[in-house]
């Protein structure tokens, strides 16, 4: 599956913000993103194939996620 | 001895020239810690529903707060006050920057401006010398060329300036107070009764500096934060793209102000982003005083065909919405242009950017032609027009005359039912947040004492579920999440705690951007860095009274002004569905939205049409 990752969520060794990831069993968006080193989701927002959706959702490997950082106004 | 705070207030009568000192007590500092609690102190018994916002009997406060000034960060703020010509009620605008600070180091918390100059003048402050300076030379100029001037004459390039230009002089409604050029009190007219005083600018010098309790507690916090901040997606997300960095996910969630809040999503998103800003105009980083986050934008355009200065800063997202996706616009460039017109004109970029943007559905709906355009073809994404329209407003020129007033009085002239779709509150036009999608922005929108005012609580965006963002304000009593899209008691009393904690750091001083919820540094430690500042012992239960006190106090104010429920009506509009995006066919519930707002009422303790209660003034010391 195709993850694009603002910059907000990369450490200083995590350049790249599109990842290309291959998961062999549906599983939730946050134990994927956990598996590859994503942290402080608690401040993210999760689009799957451009829909909201929570950090609980089930994926699978032909969708596309993206994660943005919370807004909060101002 | 006072700490944090000098306990003195400027006084200026422009009528008679008079300069003096108002005292203020530690007492009535500790009940309203500066800000909006001081303009309620002194305006309360100053105007009354007959004063004309225009007249020399409205008074203009320029005040700061018990956090403005402490090196840390976020700790810029000013706060400006009057009678608002645009709500004719409670007027509040608040800026960042380095003025307050620069006042506070000259030695004053704040200053009251009173009367009216026959000819124009401005303020120069340079500690405790105060002189009212001829400013003839100057009316008529830009902010950019005057603040040039005002520092070559005084011979000092380190004076900040708060000023106004050509939109403040010729009273546009919604005409503000930029600040060093950059920063904006942007809301409810303070520009225009500046200009109604013929005050052209107040210059700031400041050597004094500021005595704190504890400096050494200070610096330790201030040294722990700047370090901290770094890796938070908080501030790392407000540093890497600015305010605009929200643009694309309230896009996709269906929730940006598109077309006059026909739309909930823009075609052209991504390209007024902040990642794409942070990618092709962004010249620097730029911040208010002592502030390690640096969400402010320098924007720099040098082409043919249009140059963008970077003295003026760059786009705050406010303005790439109401610009941008509000006008159908979608080139950067040219959003930067509107954005250095407004603030070298002295003009809201809200406010500017709704009043066109409603002209344009106007016109889009034969409700205005080209007669009253004097020929513009004034179609959502005409670049040209919008620009045009911005000089016209400032200049009260054609149908930038009309638009000077506001939408509310646009729509009054225009007729053919554009009241329906003319998306303000008390006057004051709408920022950029969709309140189909942010129920809680629908109700601080209707209840804000300003009018249409985004900057009242944290949005419903924020604390959704259980996790960090609600960790991190359980300590102020709030402790369920909140669905967005919800109503009823519960999402009333959510916006009600969040409102408290708001009101408090608006009354403080202190940008949102810093402590928890919006921010990254934790509320204890923020209230930690208060009590070294003053040798108090303030508690979050006091910091969220001291909130709800400014909230209770604004709204009797209004009310005595005249401003009461009544004025509360949200726009027509959003009771109508979204036409585009996520969220297409969603509109508010409007009976199940009143009653929201009546448990609101509820909490506070005021009475079922929304004014305080007996007993609530009185616990409050009202």
């Amino acid at each position: 599956m195709i993850i694009e990752i603002s910059d907000v969520f990369l450490k200083e060794n995590q350049d790249k913000s599109k990842i290309e990831v291959e998961i062999n069993e549906p599983k939730k968006i946050i134990e994927v993103l956990e598996e590859i080193g994503i942290e402080n989701l608690g401040y993210a927002i999760f689009y799957l194939n451009e829909i909201k959706v929570d950090k609980n959702t089930t994926v699978n490997n032909q969708d596309k996620l993206t994660v943005l950082p919370i807004v909060g106004g101002g | 001895m006072t700490y944090g705070y000098s306990g003195k207030i400027l006084k200026v009568d422009l009528s008679t020239g008079e300069i003096g000192i108002e005292n203020l007590s530690e007492e009535n500092m500790r009940k309203y810690m500066g800000g909006k609690g001081l303009v309620y102190h002194y305006l309360k018994d100053s105007v009354n529903k007959n004063t004309d916002p225009y007249s020399e009997e409205n008074p203009l406060y320029f005040m700061t707060g018990l956090a403005t000034g402490i090196p840390t960060g976020g700790t810029s703020r000013m706060i400006m006050g009057t009678k608002s010509p645009i709500t004719q009620g409670f007027g509040i605008s608040e800026s960042g920057g380095f003025v307050g600070p620069e006042l506070k180091k000259a030695g004053w918390d704040g200053i009251i401006v009173e009367g009216k100059s026959e000819k124009p003048v401005y303020l120069y402050i340079k500690d405790d010398k105060v002189q009212i300076k001829d400013a003839s030379h100057l009316w008529g100029k830009g902010n950019g060329e005057v603040n040039d001037i005002i520092k070559e004459e005084n011979k000092d390039k380190g004076i900040k300036l708060s000023q106004i230009g050509q939109g403040g002089e010729n009273q546009v409604h919604y005409a503000c107070v930029i600040n060093d050029l950059k920063h904006a009190c942007g809301r409810n007219g303070m520009g225009a009764v500046m200009g109604s005083k013929k005050l052209k600018a107040v210059a700031i010098k400041g050597t004094k500096g500021i005595k704190f309790k504890d400096k050494d507690k200070i610096t330790e916090i201030s040294k722990w934060y700047a370090k901290y901040q770094k890796d938070k997606p908080l501030s790392k997300g407000l540093y890497l793209y600015g305010t605009a960095a929200g643009v694309e996910s309230l896009d996709k969630s269906g929730i940006l102000p598109t077309r006059n809040f026909k739309d909930g999503s823009f075609e052209k998103a991504k390209e007024i982003s902040g990642q794409t800003m942070a990618d092709t105009i962004l010249a620097e980083r730029g911040g208010c005083f002592a502030c390690p986050v640096r969400c402010k934008r320098v924007v720099e355009v040098n082409k043919e065909d249009i140059k963008v200065d970077p003295k003026f800063g760059g786009p705050e997202y406010e303005t790439i919405g109401s610009m941008g996706s509000m006008c159908g616009i979608g080139n950067l460039d040219v959003i930067a242009k509107a954005h250095e017109m407004c603030n070298d004109l002295g003009l809201d970029t809200i406010s500017t950017g709704v009043s066109i943007s409603f002209a344009m559905e106007c016109y889009e709906r034969d409700i205005i032609t080209k007669k009253e355009t004097e020929g513009l073809e004034l179609n959502f994404g005409n670049e040209e027009a919008l620009l045009k329209l911005i000089k016209d407003i400032s200049e009260k020129k054609g149908l930038g005359k009309i638009l000077s007033k506001g939408v509310k009085k646009a729509s009054e002239i225009f007729g053919g039912g554009s009241e329906e779709f003319a998306m303000q509150v008390k006057g004051q036009e709408l920022p950029m947040h969709e309140p189909r999608g942010k129920i809680g922005v629908g109700l601080g929108y209707s209840v804000s004492p300003t009018g249409a005012d985004h900057m009242q609580a944290a949005h419903d965006t924020m604390i959704t579920e259980e996790g960090p963002m609600l960790d991190s304000v359980k300590t102020l009593g709030i402790t369920k999440p909140a669905d967005p899209k919800a109503y009823g008691k519960d999402k009333a009393e959510f916006y009600a705690l969040n409102e408290k904690w708001w009101g408090f750091l608006n009354m403080i001083g202190m940008c949102d951007f810093i402590p928890a919820p919006r921010g990254s540094m934790p509320i204890d430690k923020f209230i930690e860095l208060i009590n070294a500042s003053t040798g108090w012992d303030v508690t979050p239960e006091e910091c969220m009274e001291v909130g709800e006190r400014g909230i209770t106090a604004a709204r009797k104010v209004n009310y005595d002004l005249g401003v009461d429920e009544s004025y509360e009506e949200l726009p027509k509009r959003l009771y109508q569905p979204l036409e585009n995006g996520a969220l297409e066919g969603v509109s508010m519930d409007r009976d199940k939205f009143i009653e929201m707002k009546h448990y609101y009422y509820e909490h506070f303790g005021w009475d079922e049409k929304g004014y305080p209660k007996e007993e609530t003034l009185q616990r409050l010391g009202l």
